[in-house]
This record gives structure tokens, C-alpha cells and sequence, in this order.
């Protein structure tokens, strides 16, 4: 994948501008969790999203799928504003929570053309399709209770994937997962990336899954008012390793970034 | 160990046990006409069988309790669904869910005569009171503590406001309601009993309440084996409906 080419402005997908969020708590003063956010994410880019614990990557997120609305600022999603949750954008939760535990794995990645009325017929062939993708070819009967975490979360990545939306935003999908698992996950997840060229907004507070996975590394300060601290280009070739001395180089590089807003967020 | 006996043999070994250890007690340490022995309650039930009043007693009784259930499951949870989903009418309804919950059914067994007269309906209005109240509550509980990201995940799927409720809400809240219907079927079984022993020319309350005026522990031994036995029964046959149709729904049964 070209990244460099690709970062032509021209094709952006998502673009944040001047993002603030405040959170106003009843008895409380209004907190400031984001201030001034600016991000860009070109066609087919990985982006990842990385920071201290509490510092607004959720909220930011949450700003991205339409579930709240920023304060001011604004963010185009190819040139429209984002205002309301739409199947646009692909978000994959953490936790198997937002999966339909009442629907089979590939019931669950009906759900969203069920919703747009696509025919019955034609809804069955596309899950398949996403749930071969995912690795899931066997297991479409299969309730969501029966599947392994990291299979649910290869069905919720099957599941808006069936969307065909602009961008997935993937909010720490593998980190409740096992690091054997996680692996499978993140190689699993770069290889669906490069076949489906759609563009992601990662976030993580795992530099080395950063790193790994990303065309750019967006850091974040510690909140609040936290915004974007500074963007590291990862020009590594795929596929990548995990470990090697530029994985390495890149690795203390954003730890120098980010190693002050941890501190800052544990003070 | 355990794995190769089935089940109903643990029951039967200990049902058997308690109607000997009964029988024991009724004829050695106790022997008294107010304490009569299982024998004796089982001839009684065997004349009650023979000339036709425990069937027609116990039919009675389950008709009420029945079509009282079925009719307030069916209003109690829609409307439990409605006050769930819809925060405005919850505000405006809350006040007499909580009001007339704490009114137990036998509080309105007079009203009830009096509105509805002594035949069927009064009794058949209070079962579905009690119901409709049990599987309200349970119903609006599954629709408030349903998981926010699943509906977020919906919406991010495409899915209306309309489409979360019937593909999200209704089968999320589900669980809740079948745990409801089991509570309200034991609850209608206490309602029915208490109207028919106040006012009721049939049914196995109104039996219970009958035998008392002749001390005829036989036959109110007869009408309390009865119940039980109809609770357990109707309890095993929703269980098993609620499994087999409606597994997906991971019930609690
Ligand atoms: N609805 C809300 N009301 C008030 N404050 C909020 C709300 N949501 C988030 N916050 C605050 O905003 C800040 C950022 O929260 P957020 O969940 O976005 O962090 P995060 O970076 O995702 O953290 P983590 O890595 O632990 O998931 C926190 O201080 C949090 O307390
Ligand atoms: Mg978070």
C-alpha cells in the first residue's frame, strides 16, 4: 500500500477540525476533555490512536460514530458533517457486548443489510462472504455464547464489514483478548485491511500494536483538554515484524512522545 | 458418581421417604382426625376423583388461572416494553406501578365481587391483575438494563429508533419476561385460591375453605396436594416451552 501517495489531501475520508469537547456534569464545573483536536485520515489509511488512560480517545470515538456530538469544532466525513450514529462508519467495541447474543454469528452480520431491507437471498451470500474473510466460514450457525472472544470480535469486524462502510473505528478491540489471540488478530486485521483497502481509525494504548499495525501513529496528550500531540509516520514495509530494530526505534520514539503524558495522566 | 441415575429417581426416593416418614408419624406419634395419614388422604381423593368433584374443582381453578395468565401476559408485556422504551410515559405511569404493586390481589377481591359479581370474571380480573403487574415489572427491568452498546451498535448499523426496538429492545428484554411469567404463574396461583376461599361456589380454594366447616383435613390435605402439584406442572410445562422455543433468548429456566 502506497501510504505516502495516499496522503494527498484530496482523498481524505475523515477529517477533525478544531474538535472541543465539554462534558458538563450537573454540581460539578464543566470538564474540557478535548480541546482543539485535528486529525486527517486519507483513503485507505491506518490510523492509530494512541494514549494515556483517560486521556479522550473514547470520547473521541464515541464524537466519530455520531453517539455524542462535539461541543464545537468540526468532523467531515468525506466532506459531510457526522451527526448521527449511520452504517457509514463501521465501530467495533471492545467488549462482545454489542454483539446480538439472541442472532447466530451470521445473523449478526445480517443485521445491518437486514436493516436496509437487502433481500434475504442476497444478505446470507454477503455474510458468508465477510465471515470467510474474518476466518469464520464454519461457525455462522453458531451462537455468539458458543464463539471464543477473539472470534467475536472477528464477528463484529465481519459484521460492519458487511456494511461496506467509508472507515471502521475500532475502539481497543483486542485488548481484553490474550496476547496469542491478539496476534492472530492484529495479522488477521492487516491482511482484511489490505484486501478491503477501507480506512481505519485504531485506538490503543499498546505502543507496540501501534506500531505494528499503523501508516501513522497519531499520539494524544493527557487530559483534559486533551488533543493531538503529535503524528509519528511509521515507513515500515509490510508485512511487518513485531521485532525488529525499526519496530524498535519507532517504538522509543513514541514512548519519548507519550512517556510525559502518562506521567502527567498518573499525577 | 451421580451421572448414570436419572433424576425423577431422586424424587421418587425422596417424595417416598416423606409420605412414609408421614405415615409413621400419623399412625405412631400422632394419632389423631386432625392429622390424618397419607392412606387416608389418598382414599379421600380417590372418592373426590370418583364422584367427579376434585376434576371439576381442579378444572375450574386452572381455567381462571390460565386465561388470567394469558391475558395479562399479554397486556403486561407490551405495555411493560412501552414504559421501558419511552421515558415521558414511564414518568407518568411510574407512580401507579409503584403504588399498586404493593397491593396484593386479595386486597381487591371485595371490588372485584362487587364491580364484576361472583361469578368468573372477578376472579379472572384478579389473576390478571397480579400478572399483568409481575410481567410489567419484569418486563420494564429487562428493557432498562439492556447493554447501551448494543443499541449503539445498532444504531451504527442502520438501524431506526423504530428497528431498535423490535430487532433490539423486544428480544434483548425477552429473558425478562419469560422470568416474569414464571413468577406471575406461581402469584396467579395464590390469587385464585385466596378469591375462591372468599367467594366462590367452586374451585380447590373453595374446596379448602369447604372442608373446613366439617374439619376435613383429608379433603384440605387433598386440595393442597393439588395445588402443588398443578404449580409444579404448569411451572415444567412453561419451562419447557420457553426452552424450546425460545432458547436463543438464553432464558433463565
Ligand atoms: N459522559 C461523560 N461525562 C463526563 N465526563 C466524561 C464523560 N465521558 C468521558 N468523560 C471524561 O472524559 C475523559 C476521557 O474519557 P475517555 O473515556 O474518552 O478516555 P479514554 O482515553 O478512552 O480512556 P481509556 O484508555 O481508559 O479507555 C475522562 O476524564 C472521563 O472521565
Ligand atoms: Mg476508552
Amino acid at each position: 500500500m502506497p501510504s505516502s501517495f495516499l496522503h494527498n489531501s484530496n482523498d481524505t475520508v475523515l477529517d477533525l477540525r478544531g474538535v472541543n469537547k465539554v462534558f458538563d456534569v450537573p454540581g460539578r464545573p464543566p470538564y474540557v476533555a478535548i480541546e482543539d483536536f485535528n486529525l486527517h485520515l486519507a483513503e485507505g489509511e491506518f490510523v492509530c490512536l494512541l494514549g494515556p488512560s483517560g486521556c479522550g480517545k473514547t470520547t473521541v470515538m464515541n464524537m466519530l460514530a455520531g453517539f455524542i456530538e462535539p461541543s464545537s469544532g468540526s468532523i467531515l466525513l468525506d466532506g459531510e458533517a457526522v451527526c448521527r450514529p449511520g452504517p457509514d462508519r463501521g465501530v467495533i467495541f471492545q467488549s462482545h457486548d454489542a454483539l446480538f447474543p439472541w442472532l447466530t454469528a451470521q445473523e449478526n452480520v445480517e443485521f445491518g443489510l437486514k436493516m436496509r431491507g437487502i433481500p434475504a437471498k442476497v444478505r446470507s451470500e454477503t455474510a458468508q462472504r465477510f465471515l470467510a474473510l474474518v476466518g469464520l466460514a464454519n461457525e455462522g450457525r453458531k451462537f455468539i455464547r458458543e464463539l471464543s472472544g477473539g472470534m467475536q470480535q472477528r464477528v463484529q469486524i465481519a459484521r460492519v464489514l458487511a456494511n461496506e462502510p467509508r472507515i471502521l473505528l475500532m475502539d481497543e478491540p483486542f485488548a481484553a483478548l490474550d496476547a496469542q489471540t491478539r496476534r492472530v488478530l492484529q495479522d488477521q486485521l492487516v491482511d482484511i485491511w489490505q484486501r478491503t483497502q477501507t480506512t481505519i481509525c485504531f485506538i490503543t494504548h499498546d505502543i507496540g500494536e501501534a506500531v505494528f499495525l499503523a501508516d501513522r501513529v497519531a499520539t494524544m496528550r493527557a487530559g483534559p483538554a486533551s488533543g493531538i500531540k503529535e503524528v509519528v509516520e511509521i515507513d515500515m514495509p509490510r508485512p511487518r515484524e513485531r521485532i525488529s530494530d525499526q519496530a524498535s526505534v519507532y517504538h522509543r520514539r513514541i514512548e519519548d512522545v507519550i512517556s510525559a503524558e502518562v506521567q502527567a495522566a498518573l499525577a | 458418581m451421580t451421572k448414570h441415575i436419572p433424576i425423577p429417581v431422586y424424587y421418587l426416593f425422596s417424595v417416598t421417604a416423606a409420605v412414609l416418614i408421614w405415615q409413621l408419624l400419623s399412625v405412631t406419634v400422632f394419632p389423631s382426625i386432625f392429622f390424618p395419614p397419607p392412606t387416608q388422604v389418598a382414599e379421600t381423593a380417590v372418592r373426590l376423583i370418583e364422584n367427579g368433584t376434585l376434576p371439576s374443582h381442579i378444572q375450574i381453578s386452572l381455567q381462571r388461572i390460565l386465561l388470567g395468565f394469558f391475558i395479562g401476559s399479554l397486556i403486561g408485556f407490551p405495555v411493560g416494553l412501552v414504559l421501558g422504551a419511552n421515558l415521558l410515559v414511564r414518568r407518568l405511569v411510574e407512580p401507579f406501578v409503584h403504588f399498586f404493586r404493593f397491593v396484593p390481589p386479595i386486597a381487591w377481591v371485595s371490588p372485584a365481587i362487587i364491580w364484576l359479581g361472583i361469578g368468573e370474571a372477578s376472579k379472572v380480573a384478579l389473576i390478571i391483575y397480579t400478572t399483568t403487574f409481575m410481567v410489567l415489572l419484569n418486563t420494564l427491568t429487562g428493557v432498562v438494563s439492556i447493554d447501551r452498546n448494543k443499541l449503539l451498535a445498532a444504531r451504527s448499523l442502520g438501524a431506526s429508533s423504530l428497528q431498535c426496538f423490535f430487532f433490539v429492545v423486544f428480544p434483548a428484554t425477552i429473558p425478562f419476561i419469560f422470568t416474569g411469567m414464571r413468577l406471575a404463574m406461581g402469584n396467579s396461583f395464590m390469587t385464585v385460591v385466596s378469591a375462591e376461599m372468599i367467594a366462590a361456589q367452586e374451585g380447590l380454594g373453595y374446596m379448602i375453605i369447604h372442608a373446613r366447616l366439617f374439619m376435613a383435613l383429608d379433603q384440605i390435605f387433598v386440595g393442597i396436594i393439588c395445588l402443588g402439584l398443578l404449580g409444579w406442572g404448569t411451572d415444567t410445562v412453561l419451562r419447557f416451552l420457553i426452552r424450546r422455543f425460545g432458547s436463543r433468548y438464553q432464558p433463565v429456566a
